[in-house]
């Protein structure tokens, strides 16, 4: 209202609009609400140590399964069976949840683009290999493949990492080939290859750059899905050792106490609901302002 | 248009005899079937194939306890084999329940019992059974049809321990004719009060009673039929006994009692456990040396870990075994008590002044509460100078390593622990089982004696002498006997066993 009443009175007066109207109109709802979620996310994931009133792993038996207490309590979430705090605890599994989630997109972005660049420009066998091998491995269901991962290398971060990376790979690559197939016919791809550029030199200078905007979008919803996936492992209890804690385990630790203390398992299940839903809704904005077409026909990567 | 009341009546009549017998009969079939939520896995087919205390109570239900402990008599009384003598201290000789017989009806016969001796606990490599049930015996032979000698390859004076509710025999005939597989899998002929009617690996055992089975007639309100449903998870169990999905609960946790007592259909019944809960610790670096056994030991703060993780639901062991376990020694020495500034110290004189990795490694939902007790462990072991992380690896590979040996650092259970003798000798004595590859000549030496001796007395002090080594050399902690809570339907009447196995003959079906 009051936004309102500012506009109408500038209009009266027609002075040039101010900073707030300018920006309002362009502001798109859901890039800022999810990125809103997605950069306190960042922050609390970098500045964890900082903000956490407790260390995370430090027991306190005799203060266990403590309620939420409120603003300027000890323990403003409560505490968990073994009687850590449980602020403390989500906010060192922002961390690791971080952590996961840009190494595997960065990781599987790096391996996904690079061989659907290569699969789509090259085609011939370099496209048949790489095509069937995307088949075998998406053969497989992602989560079972997680486990048998994780059962072979063993409880680790690393070990977890590499496990989501196995199929992550996939969306990137697939969708970066399509498109290349597309763009190594146009002009200036025609162009470049006529003026003796070789095919290292067109795909890094020619087909990687215009590949950026469609691998950012498939990036957060990878990243979402990694969070995800990191959360659903180590629910299992296949994921991170317990020593780290992560909003997945916090839930696994929570299961036997899911009827008497209603506050181990909530957090962490907002937290993973919060984040998630924040970076689909950042990744659906990107895909709106980089790619208006698929807007239009409702259709989703 | 108005029924004249004098019809209608015959047909309200009819009506509410159909409701009542309907009542009656949902009453009477819901007698019949009780379902337990258990926490132990059935992963195979051969009853042989595994050896974990819940499926030695299920499988001798089915093909009849060759013989039983009983615990109001603190004595084992006979059942398949209905009474024994020591021929000689390597000797002993069964005698067979001539009533006995298998599903089809033929008896069971000495020939039997050294084919299932023999053939399928000592011989085949399947057999997970060989050090816990045939432990000594060399050999099994049919002195007539009815009558079984057991050699063993030293003096032992506890065998009942190793083969009484452990020692599953069953039907030669069935195995020679259609093959081990074949059998187990669809020909299981036993000679229990109960037939294995159902058989789901990782899910469910279903089993029905023989109502001509000379051991029916000792419980005419045993259930007809009993389903033991694999619940690892304690929300799972108690939801399914708050539903009445199921009627028994098996080790409901402390904190989860008081929600089971609010309802008024449910009860909870205690009983102390003989399972002894430890810490196992491989004589491999570093625990090769025993100041670092010793300082784990020092390190645990289980006075504490009881008081408030298990509600004061479990009581201390300082040795192997507690009170009212046989050879039990209340002046056993010395006691590892909880003293981190010790651990320390030792640490210091093994060479770890600066700290010694160690991962333990614990199973997740078989006892109770075994990941929160373990994880509590761990700032408890780094406060006394180790660098210790915890491992919760799926059950399937950590029980397949720890047979195997290759689980350096572990929290385990034993059960079925009346008389320790059967579970010091595979856990501790030199090459009886990989479990933990420890090996102590004088131990040794002091295991055999008491196993050989026929005096209590003398076996009593062999015992005890043999328990303060284990305490001293320190090859295991040994933690804690949890005190068992069981979540029952009021419509059930049954003691829970101490050693945890759940016999249908026990299980009384009563009127609400």
């Amino acid at each position: 209202m009051v936004f309102m009443q500012s506009l109408t009175l500038e209009s009266a007066t027609e002075k040039s609009p101010g900073w707030l109207a300018r920006i309002v109109p362009r502001l798109h709802a859901k890039a800022f609400s999810g990125g809103l979620i997605v950069l306190t996310f960042i922050l609390v994931g970098i500045f964890g140590p900082l903000l956490a009133p407790h260390d995370p792993n430090k027991q306190e038996l005799t203060a266990m399964l403590k309620p939420p207490q409120g603003i300027g309590s000890p323990h403003l979430l409560g505490t968990d069976n073994l009687g850590r705090d449980i602020f403390s605890r989500i906010i060192h599994g922002a961390r690791v949840s971080l952590l996961v989630a840009f190494a595997v997109v960065f990781v599987s972005g790096f391996i996904g683009i690079g061989l659907g660049a290569i699969s789509g420009y090259l085609g011939g066998k370099a496209d048949f290999i790489i095509q069937k091998s995307v088949e075998v491995v998406w053969a497989f269901p992602p989560l079972l493949l997680g486990i048998t991962i994780m059962a072979f290398l063993g409880q680790g971060l690393f070990n977890l990492i590499l496990a989501l990376l196995a199929q992550r790979w996939i969306p990137y690559c697939r969708v970066v080939r399509s498109q290349s197939l597309s763009l190594r016919e146009r002009d200036f791809v025609t162009a470049a290859r006529c003026l003796g550029a070789t095919k290292i030199q067109i795909i890094a200078r020619h087909i990687l750059p215009n590949l950026i905007q469609t691998s950012l979008v498939i990036g957060t919803f990878a990243m979402a899905s990694a969070i995800i996936s990191e959360a659903s492992l180590s629910f299992l209890g296949v994921g991170v050792p317990p020593e780290i804690p992560t909003w997945g385990t916090m839930l696994a630790d929570a299961r036997i106490y899911i009827s008497t203390a209603w506050w181990l398992p909530l957090f962490p299940g907002l937290c993973i609901f919060i984040t998630v839903l924040g970076i689909n809704l950042l990744g659906d904005a990107l895909r709106d302002i980089l790619d208006p077409r698929l807007k239009r026909t409702g259709s989703g990567i | 248009m108005r029924l004249p009341v004098r019809k209608l009546r015959p047909m309200a009549f009819l009506f509410l005899l159909s409701i009542g017998l309907g009542i009656t009969a949902g009453r009477a079939a819901a007698q019949k079937r009780v379902s337990i939520g258990v926490t132990e896995t059935i992963e195979t087919l051969n009853p042989y194939g595994d050896s974990v205390s819940l499926l030695y109570g299920i499988w001798s239900e089915i093909t009849g306890p060759f013989c039983t402990y009983n615990y109001d008599k603190g004595d084992f009384e006979g059942r398949l084999a209905e009474r024994w003598k020591v021929e000689n201290p390597t000797t002993w000789v069964f005698y067979l329940n001539k009533n006995y017989k298998f599903n089809d009806g033929t008896p069971v016969t000495a020939d039997d019992v050294v084919h299932s001796m023999m053939n399928r606990v000592i011989k085949d490599p399947q057999s997970k059974q060989k050090a816990s049930v045939a432990g000594p015996i060399v050999k099994a032979e049919a002195i007539d049809k009815h009558t079984v000698k057991f050699t063993t390859d030293k003096p032992t004076a506890p065998l009942l321990g190793f083969v009484c509710d452990r020692f599953i025999v069953t039907s030669k005939a069935m195995f020679d004719k259609y093959g081990r597989d074949v059998a187990d899998k669809e020909h299981m002929m036993g000679a229990g009060p109960y037939r294995l009617k159902e058989l789901i690996p990782g899910q469910r055992l279903v089993i029905a009673k023989r109502p001509d089975h000379p051991e029916a007639k000792r419980n005419p309100r045993a259930p007809d039929e009993i389903v033991y449903r694999v619940m690892r998870e304690t929300e799972q169990r108690v939801a399914a006994l708050l539903n009445n999905e199921i009627q028994i609960a098996q080790f409901i946790p402390p904190h989860l009692r008081q929600r089971v007592e609010q309802s008024p259909n449910l009860k909870i019944t205690a009983t102390d456990s003989v399972e002894i809960m430890f810490l196992a610790m491989q004589p491999k670096p570093p625990f090769d040396k025993k100041e670092v056994r010793q300082a784990v030991c020092h390190a645990i703060n289980r006075d504490q870990i009881i008081s408030t993780l298990l509600e004061g639901f479990a009581s201390r062991l300082d040795g192997p075994i507690g009170p009212g376990q046989y050879g039990y020694d209340p002046n056993l020495k010395p006691k590892l008590s909880y003293d981190p500034e010790r651990s320390k110290k030792l640490l210091a004189q093994a060479g770890f002044s600066k700290g010694v990795d160690a991962a333990l490694q614990t199973p997740v939902g078989r006892y109770t509460l075994d990941k929160q007790l373990t994880e509590a462990m761990i700032p408890m072991l780094n406060a006394a100078g180790f660098r210790a992380k915890l491992l919760t690896p799926e059950w399937p590979t950590l029980w397949a390593g720890v047979q195997k040996g290759t689980v350096p650092f572990y929290y385990m259970g034993r059960g079925s622990v009346q008389d320790p003798s059967a579970a010091l000798h595979q856990y501790f004595h030199s090459g009886e089982t990989p479990r933990i590859g420890y090996s102590n000549p004088k131990l040794d030496e002091l295991l055999d004696k008491e196993q050989a001796e026929f005096d209590p007395k003398k076996r009593r002090q062999y015992l005890s002498q043999a328990m303060s080594i284990l305490t001293e050399d320190a090859p295991a902690c040994f933690m804690w006997r949890h005190k068992l809570l069981w979540g029952l339907n009021r419509g059930i009447d049954y003691k829970p066993l101490p050693d945890a196995r759940i016999f249908g003959m026990d299980i009384k079906v009563v009127k609400k």
